[in-house]
């Protein structure tokens, strides 16, 4: 469905990734992980058309994609909340660069929101939540949009353990719920245990040029335990793949 | 000392008041106004960005005065009547307010988060979209920041902005400055005195309603978490870099307007004693007539 084809991309004369090949099925949860510094946002970027391939390309259901649109919408690392906003006039803005009419978008917002759990919530100002939901917040915008594809930069690293942990148990039926029209997720990810519990298939980014080392499909049933032993194998698994990798 | 009745004179001066203040507050409106646009292009362009922030540094330490030239030729001699004046008048008070609220916004576009500039595009906003969602309520604490140094240089030379002369010519428009100035010629004291009190209430109060505005703005437009900017080193040379910062802490960036603003005092410590003597009355010893007689009088270009 969403299918990156020998991809490369270099900053002037460095190259920061290439002959990279993966592809997200119908309904699959995509894993990038790698160690910092290694181009998994860079490559985020390209397959969300923020950026233009140097070589290779992205394809969307079979069309390239060469710029930005709400099919493929992206949600940050920073947590992207507009503070003069309310809950629901942030949730409403995704759903009007649709094209729906006020009244639609807010019936369409209003859904998201509950759909991220935020019920109740829809007036209160960004400043006034936690930052857990105000990534909920980001996500239900960006569900807003109707996205074929969510792309997710390290959605989880500006939030504490436990609430990390409290977002991640609900991110996966809140992205595949049936009021959503989502295909498919790309995340990114340095973190072993967050892939192993979301991903179906997690793909190692390494090297330099980076390029995909490996690929584990993660067939656990869900919901996931992470002290679970079949689980911590799969971690052991990557932290070898990308310790590997690094040597 | 004979003079009209003092409710009369209250009027006037309430009137009189009431026509400067609208004038400063229009031209800071078309500041603002203006800044989005050219804040827009300038982080666009890097070759008009160079043109825009030099020409801005250069003209904000440029006292009013020195524009009564291009006052002469564009306003008074081309369009001329009293809609000449009120346009010349209205742009010299403009060359008051316009710098700082013009970097004051560019600023802020420069500080943009680049994620929230991501978002909206990837949600396919255009240029209203961005500026309607992003840029100008971005802009908010800055420009509020903003609003008091400019404030307070439109009505520091409200009296040469109002009455000038060009050549042995004065012009002028209904207001408190040409008021003040009309009563120190004539010699009617006690007036000047009112007047000067008028004004004294008028801006103490609009500054304690600007600080209540800028206080309002950091609350609902300033940030709610630290993000990655493009940051430059602050403190470095003029401009940009002295007073880059975050909306949150605009608090901070009305203090760099006060540095701005004395800065500017300094420059044009002359203009000051001009209009200081006429607060003492070295004025109407001259006298209307002298004035006119008098290429140099206190509104012309004496101060340079």
């Amino acid at each position: 469905m969403l299918e990156a084809q020998d991809l490369a991309f270099s900053y002037g004369d460095f190259p920061v990734f290439e002959h990279v090949n993966l592809e997200v099925n119908e309904n699959g949860f995509v894993v990038i992980v790698g160690p910092s510094g290694s181009g998994k946002s860079t490559l985020l970027r390209v397959l969300g058309g923020f950026l233009r391939p140097t070589r290779g390309k992205v394809l969307l259901m079979g069309e390239e994609v060469t710029r930005p649109s709400p099919k493929i919408m992206m949600v940050h690392q920073a947590i992207v909340t507009f503070p003069w906003m309310t809950v629901l006039e942030n949730v409403m803005m995704g759903a009007e660069a649709r094209g729906l009419p006020k009244e639609a978008a807010r019936e369409v917002a209003l859904q998201m929101i509950e759909v991220v759990g935020l019920r109740g919530f829809e007036d209160f100002y960004p400043k006034q939540l936690s930052g857990g939901m105000r990534q909920r917040v980001a996500i239900a915008r960006a569900l807003a949009a109707d996205p074929v594809v969510l792309l997710m930069d390290e959605p989880f690293a500006h939030l504490d353990e436990l609430t990390a942990e409290a977002l991640r148990r609900d991110v996966y039926d809140m992205l595949f719920n049936v009021n959503t029209s989502l295909k498919g997720v790309v995340m990114i990810t340095h973190n072993l245990v967050e892939a192993v519990e979301l991903a179906d298939v997690v793909y190692v980014l390494n090297g330099r040029p980076a390029t995909i080392t490996a690929k584990v499909k993660v067939s656990l049933p869900r919901p996931r335990v992470p002290k679970d032993p079949a689980f911590i194998e799969y971690t052991d698994l990557l932290y070898d793949y990308i310790a590997g990798g690094a040597l | 000392m004979t003079g009209p009745g003092v409710s009369v004179i209250a009027v006037v001066i309430v009137l009189a008041l009431l026509a400067s203040t609208g004038r400063v507050f229009l031209t800071i409106g078309l500041a603002i106004v203006t800044g989005w646009l050219l804040g827009y292009l300038a982080i666009r362009s890097r070759g008009f960005e160079t043109v825009y922030v030099s020409i801005s540094e250069v003209f904000e330490s440029v006292p009013v005065i020195s524009f009564f030239p291009v006052v002469l030729i564009f306003f008074v001699d081309r369009i001329g009547g009293y809609l000449g004046v009120e346009l010349a008048v209205d742009f010299l008070v403009f060359t008051a307010v316009v710098w700082n609220i013009w970097m004051g916004i560019y600023q802020a576009f420069k500080t943009v988060p680049a994620a929230m500039v991501e978002a909206l595009e990837n949600m396919g906003y255009g240029f209203l979209g961005k500026m309607r969602r992003l840029y100008i309520p971005f802009s908010v604490p800055r420009i509020a920041a903003n609003l008091m140094p400019s404030f307070a240089d439109a009505y520091f030379y409200i009296t040469v902005s109002e009455v000038f002369s060009v050549g042995a010519t004065s012009h002028h428009v209904f207001g408190v400055g040409t008021l003040i100035s009309s009563y120190v010629s004539e010699g009617l004291y006690t007036c000047v005195y009112y007047s000067l009190a008028a004004l004294a209430v008028l801006v103490a109060g609009v500054t304690l309603g600007l600080r209540s505005f800028a206080n309002w703005a950091v609350a609902k437009y300033g940030l709610d978490t630290p993000m990655t900017l493009a940051r430059r080193r602050p403190g470095a040379g003029g401009g940009p870099e002295r007073v880059l910062r975050r909306g949150r802490q605009a608090p901070q960036g009305r203090r760099g307007g006060r540095q701005e603003g004395a800065r500017r005092q300094e420059h044009t410590g002359g203009q000051a004693q001009v209009t200081a003597r006429q607060g003492r009355g070295e004025g109407p010893r001259l006298g209307p007539e002298g004035r006119r007689r008098c290429p140099a009088g206190p509104h012309s270009l004496r101060g340079r």
